[in-house]
């Protein structure tokens, strides 16, 4: 072979080449048809780039987890300490430590004691992240200890008595009131330690009353009524002071404006069948909700997670609230009138421990209101 | 003959759609890193969005703003106004009167003298989203309708931001002394987009007023231009200077004219130091949002307005300490003063609250820095 046909065939490969490579980008810039994109070859070109070990440690953090496997490796040791993790692409495989549905309702495990880390991780959503859960009973080995020291900011602490309530700290006495917090999982707020919720706060306060923390982590309604009756049946004997309930963004968006009508129908029915006081409800948003300016994302123009029409279903919930008797707290207005105080649209964040609990500053600030409605 | 016909038009639609399959491919490498969108897209879009109502926004409250076109409408009556609209792409909103700043005849940035604006940050779901849009005008400038129900509906805040004829921010409470503490350095220094009264010169002047401290921070001054700065307030205030407060900021270590690395910064420091005889120097570094709560900021933005790629400048961060230890300085970590200072939360927004922005400190961020300083003395 002369060197002119080897020529031909190099030239005519390359353009090949490039014309697959055209026709490659051109079909999937129209497959992507109005969304954003890059260049399918710049992302490769990109991937190696920031696979290159130099670079990565220029950009990257060491208390930051950037690789899945490094997760991955430590499910065998989170399973043997009775674990598991959440907001992974593999939490299912671990077994259910928190839940049971043994009494016809989902509810805790009894004698639950769980320690709770988030980690800090740059993988899934930024504003939910990947939570380990470990047995506090058990000895943690030296490597997944080594793991959540550097890769956490600490963790919180989670029991439940042996009827599966949420600790509150509460003595049972008879001479007392009895109130009841109730709600889906953002009531349950369960990363934040037992004595940072809401009726623990509220026992620490009022000495003379007790509360039980009836809430559980579904966002479904008929488990937050099914808990709520059972315990209210349980304790039937005991003088009810006020039901605290807590009902999210989340909980909202799986209802109709029926449902939400049948539901405060319903809790108005309960308050009147065990003589409870007062029904306090708590409007507790998303941080989506609160601050789409910083938490949408640009490259959809759409939120982390898509409450479609929260604030419209907020709105009708707060509006019919009012055809009762009841107290309401719109924690929308109670945040952005924080925001706007503090005149940071960051200072969210100390209102928020992930996207949809509240920290220890939110739980103090609702007590605080609750406490100002209830002594009106 | 019909057959024929036929043959030429699919062959017409086919090497239509192949020439624009291969136009598009064009496009998209030659837009190589950035976003973009499909060029035949762009020209159905507006046909598309006239015949199918775009409702993506609705569930955002009516005062974010959510849609460029709303500025772009009013541009000429902000622009007639004099209101500069940062960290957005409206650039020509910039004008001389707009800034705060100016460059003296050394090629040293400068704040103006006797600045009375007023600034604020927007609500909107546009460009950054750890870098809130923000406004600024004169204080004695009455707006036009236009601009000020824009500002009145979009605005979160409003602060004022004023100096002295020397151009050095206003410091509250207002206190002579002979013995001064400078506080020195870019934007976080200065307290861009804090109240006069909120600012760290203005925190350390309430909680001690035996000193005089001096807030001599520009906004977007460079190490080049906070030396220029130091050598004349030195020189101003001779033998009256009892500590010098510097901040460097992460944008400090980005490469732009005059780069100044950070170990010829100290060195260059501590040589001032030892020569005005001054009692204590104290550094501070305040990196970006995106060092502090990486795995929470440098998600869900569009490339032009991404950080993903920012560098950790641990090296840089490495170099300030082991010199201010070298010197005998006092050396404050503002990534290490949130971590010692962790709520019961254990959360990973824990370092959030303690900035309004990306870079600049908020009131609550304010205070843990002062407290730390107050602590060192």
């Amino acid at each position: 072979m002369n060197k002119n046909i080897i020529f031909k065939i190099i030239l005519t490969i390359l353009i090949s080449s490039i014309f697959v490579l055209l026709l490659i980008e051109g079909f999937y810039s129209l497959y992507k048809k109005s969304e954003d994109h890059i260049s399918i070859t710049y992302k490769i070109y990109s991937n190696i780039r920031d696979n290159d070990s130099n670079l990565e440690s220029n950009f990257r953090h060491k208390d930051v987890v950037y690789d899945q496997v490094e997760l991955e490796n430590l499910i065998n040791d989170v399973k043997s300490l009775d674990g598991f993790m959440g907001n992974t692409p593999f939490s299912d495989t671990f077994e259910q430590t928190l839940n049971s549905n043994e009494s016809g309702c989902y509810r805790h495990k009894k004698n639950i004691d769980m320690k709770a880390y988030f980690i800090r991780t740059n993988l899934y959503n930024a504003f939910d992240p990947v939570t380990i859960w470990i047995d506090n009973r058990k000895l943690i080995p030296s490597d997944l200890m080594y793991f959540l020291d550097s890769k956490s900011n600490g963790y919180s602490h989670f029991t439940t008595n042996d009827r599966g309530l949420r600790s509150t700290n509460f003595n049972i006495d008879h001479s007392k009131n009895l109130n009841i917090f109730a709600g889906g999982g953002a009531a349950l707020s369960s990363m934040i330690s037992d004595i940072y919720t809401i009726p623990y706060l509220m026992q620490e306060y009022d000495k003379d009353s007790q509360y039980i923390n009836a809430s559980v982590s579904s966002s479904n309604f008929s488990d937050v009524l099914c808990n709520l009756n059972q315990e209210l049946n349980f304790y039937k004997d005991f003088k009810f002071g006020n039901l605290i309930l807590l009902i999210s963004d989340l909980d909202l968006s799986k209802l109709e404006n029926s449902d939400i009508v049948d539901y405060l129908e319903e809790i108005n029915d309960i308050k009147s069948k065990y003589g409870i006081e007062e029904v306090i409800i708590i409007y507790f948003p998303y941080l989506y909700t609160v601050s789409p300016e910083i938490t949408v994302d640009r490259k959809t123009n759409s939120p982390g997670v898509y409450f479609k029409d929260a604030i419209k279903k907020k709105d009708f919930l707060i509006s019919n609230i009012s055809k009762y008797e009841f107290y309401s707290i719109d924690g929308l207005s109670v945040f952005l009138n924080e925001i706007q105080k503090e005149r940071s649209l960051l200072d969210v964040f100390d209102y928020y421990l992930h996207h949809g609990h509240p920290s220890y500053k939110s739980n103090a600030l609702l007590v605080d209101l609750i406490i100002k409605l209830v002594k009106k | 003959m019909i057959s024929k016909l036929f043959v030429n038009i699919i062959l017409i639609i086919f090497s239509m759609f192949f020439t624009l399959v291969i136009s598009e491919g064009f496009i998209s490498l030659f837009k190589n890193y950035n976003e973009h969108t499909s060029v035949s897209y762009q020209f159905i879009k507006p046909l598309h969005s006239k015949l199918f109502k775009q409702e993506s926004n609705k569930i955002y409250s009516s005062n974010t703003l959510n849609d460029k076109q709303e500025i772009e409408n009013i541009i000429s009556y902000l622009k007639e106004d004099n209101v500069g609209i940062g960290y957005s792409p409206y650039e020509e909103l910039w004008s001389d009167k707009v800034r705060t700043t100016y460059t003296d005849k050394d090629g040293c940035l400068k704040q103006k003298g006797d600045l009375n604006k007023v600034g604020g940050y927007l609500k909107s779901t546009l460009f950054y989203n750890f870098r809130p849009m923000t406004f600024w005008y004169d204080g004695d400038k009455i707006l036009s309708n236009q601009s000020s129900s824009f500002i009145d509906k979009y605005g979160l805040n409003k602060i004022t931001h004023s100096s002295n004829s020397l151009g050095e921010r206003t410091t509250l409470p207002e206190i002579k002394s002979e013995q001064k503490v400078l506080i020195i350095g870019d934007s976080v220094a200065l307290g861009l987009m804090l109240n006069d009264d909120e600012t760290l010169s203005s925190i350390l002047q309430s909680q001690n007023t035996n000193y005089q401290y001096i807030n001599l921070g520009i906004s977007n001054a460079t190490s080049f231009d906070n030396l220029c700065t130091l050598k004349i307030s030195i020189e101003r205030y001779a033998n009256e200077i009892q500590e010098i407060v510097y901040i460097v900021s992460d944008n400090d270590f980005e490469k732009y004219d005059n780069f100044i690395n950070a170990e010829e910064l100290t060195k260059e420091l501590n040589k001032i130091y030892l020569n005005s005889k001054i009692n204590k120097f104290k550094l501070v570094y305040v990196p970006y949002i995106y060092n502090i709560s990486p795995e929470i900021t440098r998600k869900n933005s569009v490339s032009d307005y991404s950080f993903d790629d920012y560098p950790n400048h641990y090296t840089q961060e490495l170099i300030l300490k082991n010199q201010s230890k070298l010197f005998g300085w006092n050396y404050f970590n503002f990534s290490d003063l949130i971590n010692q200072n962790k709520s019961v939360d254990h959360s990973n927004f824990e370092g959030l609250k303690y900035y309004m922005d990306d870079i600049h400190l908020s009131k609550k961020g304010i205070y843990l820095l002062a407290n730390a300083i107050k602590n060192e003395n």
